[in-house]
């Protein structure tokens, strides 16, 4: 279901995708029945926000399956609408499964991706970094980003600019920019088959 | 199931509600502790139970998305 939404998004012309996109999309897959999102005074240097995906029958209705985002209020846009797409992702693929056959040529490429982030801003914990990677096939439509490269390339954006289109914190600009992220996008996207690329 | 994760579903547990799934957005939060992120989740229920923190509509709705052909034209 996720490459589903990955390829609803690569049709589009224009940016930023809003999380309203993800949002509808959800709904109408019917996997939750309401969906919400909910600034609250979380200290974002200890968690940025969370879901809470539940079932709830109130006295005298029917039954609801809920999914209720929370986040920092204290995030800037960018950050707000990147977490919140992150955790509705979760919805998609609950145990970070995705549509490709091939999950350990998938893995591999996440790691190298991962690795070299990592490397670039001092990040930890493998499992945890992955889940964010999910959303950025979404928010960040290949066709769209390869038309901002040529500019890129050109010196005429740069990495801020791109954030700043794309609505995405800054800090994952560097990843759209490797060949991994042609690679992850096509796989997560059902673009290629697993075998149409090689790992690193 | 890891200490936090029992921490977190006895939290959730708590709620009206019965809990299917959660997870958590610590992005580069690495140094925090299970007990402070567990604080953070409490003291946001316990805000959501007093009627302390309200829903918003859509988290963008604000945006307009813009013709990205357009925008690299004009570059």
């Amino acid at each position: 279901m996720l490459a589903e939404l990955i390829k609803l998004t690569n049709r589009t012309e224009n940016a930023p995708i809003l999380v309203e996109t993800i949002k509808e999309f959800i709904l109408s897959k019917g996997l939750v029945d309401s969906i919400s999102f909910t600034p609250a005074p979380i200290d974002e240097n200890k968690v940025k926000g969370f879901i809470h995906w539940h079932r709830y029958k109130p006295p005298y209705g029917e039954e609801n399956t809920l999914a209720e985002i929370f986040y920092a209020e204290s995030l800037n846009p960018c950050w707000k609408r990147f977490v919140c797409a992150k955790e509705l992702i979760h919805l998609l693929a609950p145990n970070g499964t995705h549509s490709v056959n091939d999950g350990e040529k998938l893995k591999n490429l996440l790691l190298g991706i991962t690795n070299n982030f990592c490397e670039k801003t001092d990040i930890g914990a493998f499992d945890d970094v992955l889940a964010e990677f999910f959303a950025l096939p979404v928010l960040v439509p290949l066709p769209l980003l390869e038309l901002v490269k040529e500019k890129y390339d050109d010196k005429k954006i740069n990495e801020y600019g791109i954030a700043v289109l794309f609505r995405i914190p800054e800090k994952y600009v560097p990843i759209l920019l490797t060949r991994h992220y042609v690679n992850l996008y096509n796989i997560m996207g059902g673009f290629c088959d697993s075998e149409d690329f090689k790992v690193d | 199931m890891s200490e936090f994760e029992t921490l977190v579903r006895n939290l959730f547990a708590k709620q009206d509600t019965q809990t299917l799934d959660f997870k958590f957005f610590l992005g580069s939060n690495r140094d925090a502790l299970i007990e402070e992120i567990c604080g953070e989740v409490n003291k946001t229920f316990a805000q959501k139970m007093n009627g302390m923190l309200k829903s918003v509509e859509a988290i963008d709705g604000d945006i307009c998305p813009r013709s990205v052909s357009e925008f690299v034209q004009a570059l």
